[in-house]
């Protein structure tokens, strides 16, 4: 590995620690980092450093998040199999997780302002920021970008801080 | 994250990037954590929109004009087609009136003190239920991990079961614990979990939970059956139901 390529695993690895540890704590966001980064390694040899490993990698991560808080006890040679098998295939899981996503997205969708439902709707069709600007009959280009980052805040908040759900903390339902 | 950054990431979601955007986003996105993280959640929303099928249907959501009101938003995700008793009144504005506050929270405190909801279902026979939450807000707001304290009282003696409904659709009946109806006497104050007992924590998916109450007034016999159905129907009975979110730990 060049001296190039271990800075990028290194630094990758130490932000998907510290995303992981923001949703699972610091203990089992280790496990999570490492073991994305040996998947990447090991499976993903082919995708040269840079943001498409990168994406790759958010796949893995998720799916080990997942996967950590299921299941903790679970044999770890297991799960990373498991990763490596989702990440590169459709799997049922994924396609259900998927499809849960999106029903969420609708249920919380018309809850939002109507300003933030047309900004979403411009957003999906690629306007430009001066386009939204004129339809929104905005001051600047600037306020339409303020008001769209609030938007997706608003819809953040309502979906429980992710557009993808994660079970939160490994704590079963105790009612 | 500065508006540079914010803008990029907006536009990543919806894949509007150029290659060369979102090289220098994602180089950016190794040496700021924040941004990185940012960045993680944002591609959830471009995996769920990089499926036509799903992006349409989001589409077609924000194309359609939300009802004006939640009973009737409810009405329309078709939860309640089928109830011909249905009668949802969130009242939040009642706790504001302290004479009825006074009454509204009797009994419930301190179990659900200080902070609380108060929501009022009115029922298909006019009769009210006061479902209190120990948080304040329209939709309260809980974090994975907190306690949760529930209450109801019924103005009416009755048959009644409890459901909550997470984001994924699954359903668990929260009262009672261990039968398909609690027969509760009018006034009675139910407490969720009973005082003295450990606390109830929120665990699982974040995100909107939907607390459903169905009360069948005592002189009827609830269809024991199928009661989930009951739940999910109102055949029988009358349904109320409030909201609560569950956010990110």
């Amino acid at each position: 590995m060049s001296a190039d390529s271990s800075d990028f695993f290194n630094a990758l690895r130490a932000r998907i620690r510290g995303f992981a540890a923001s949703r699972l704590g610091a203990e089992r966001a280790d496990d999570v980092a490492q073991e994305t980064i040996v998947v990447l390694l090991q499976k993903y040899r082919h995708i040269p450093p840079g943001d498409e490993l990168v994406k790759t990698a958010f796949g893995v991560a998720r799916l080990r998040m997942l996967g950590t808080i299921r299941d903790s006890a679970r044999n770890r040679e297991d799960a990373i199999e498991e990763a490596e098998f989702a990440s590169a295939h459709p799997n049922p899981e994924s396609e259900a997780l998927l499809r849960q996503a999106v029903a969420r997205l609708e249920s919380v969708l018309p809850r939002l302002g109507a300003k933030c439902r047309l900004i979403f709707r411009m957003r999906l069709e690629a306007l430009s920021s001066r386009e939204m600007k004129e339809r929104l009959q905005a001051k600047s280009e600037a306020a339409v970008q303020l008001w769209a980052f609030r938007c997706r805040k608003k819809a953040l908040e309502l979906l429980g801080g992710d557009w993808l759900p994660f079970e939160s903390g490994g704590r079963r339902a105790e009612r | 994250m500065n508006a540079v950054h914010e803008s990029l990431l907006l536009r990543y979601a919806t894949g509007a990037l150029s290659k060369e955007e979102e090289r220098q986003l994602f180089q950016d996105a190794l040496d700021d954590q924040n941004l990185f993280n940012e960045l993680f959640v944002e591609d959830g929303l471009r995996r769920i929109l990089d499926r036509p099928e799903f992006r349409r249907r989001i589409q077609v959501v924000l194309e359609r004009e939300p009802a004006p009101t939640s009973a009737l938003w409810l009405l329309s995700r078709g939860w309640f087609l089928m109830a011909a008793t249905l009668l949802l009144a969130a009242t939040v504005a009642l706790f504001f009136v302290s004479p009825r506050r006074q009454e509204e929270t009797r009994g419930f405190s301190p179990f659900l003190s200080p902070a609380r909801s108060i929501f009022s279902l009115e029922l298909s026979n006019g009769e009210m239920v006061r479902l209190v939450l120990d948080r304040k807000g329209k939709e309260p707001v809980y974090r994975a991990g907190d306690v949760i304290r529930i209450g109801f009282r019924a103005e009416f003696d009755a048959h009644v079961a409890l459901f909550e409904k997470d984001a994924s659709g699954r359903i668990r009946r929260l009262y009672p614990a261990a039968a398909d109806f609690g027969l509760v006497k009018k006034d009675q104050n139910v407490l969720i979990p009973p005082e003295g007992e450990p606390d109830s924590t929120v665990s699982g998916l974040p995100g909107p939970r939907h607390l459903r109450l169905v009360a069948v007034p005592a002189s009827e016999s609830p269809d024991l059956r199928d009661v989930r159905k009951l739940a999910l129907q109102a055949r029988r009975g009358a349904v109320g139901e409030l909201v609560y979110v569950v956010s990110a730990p």
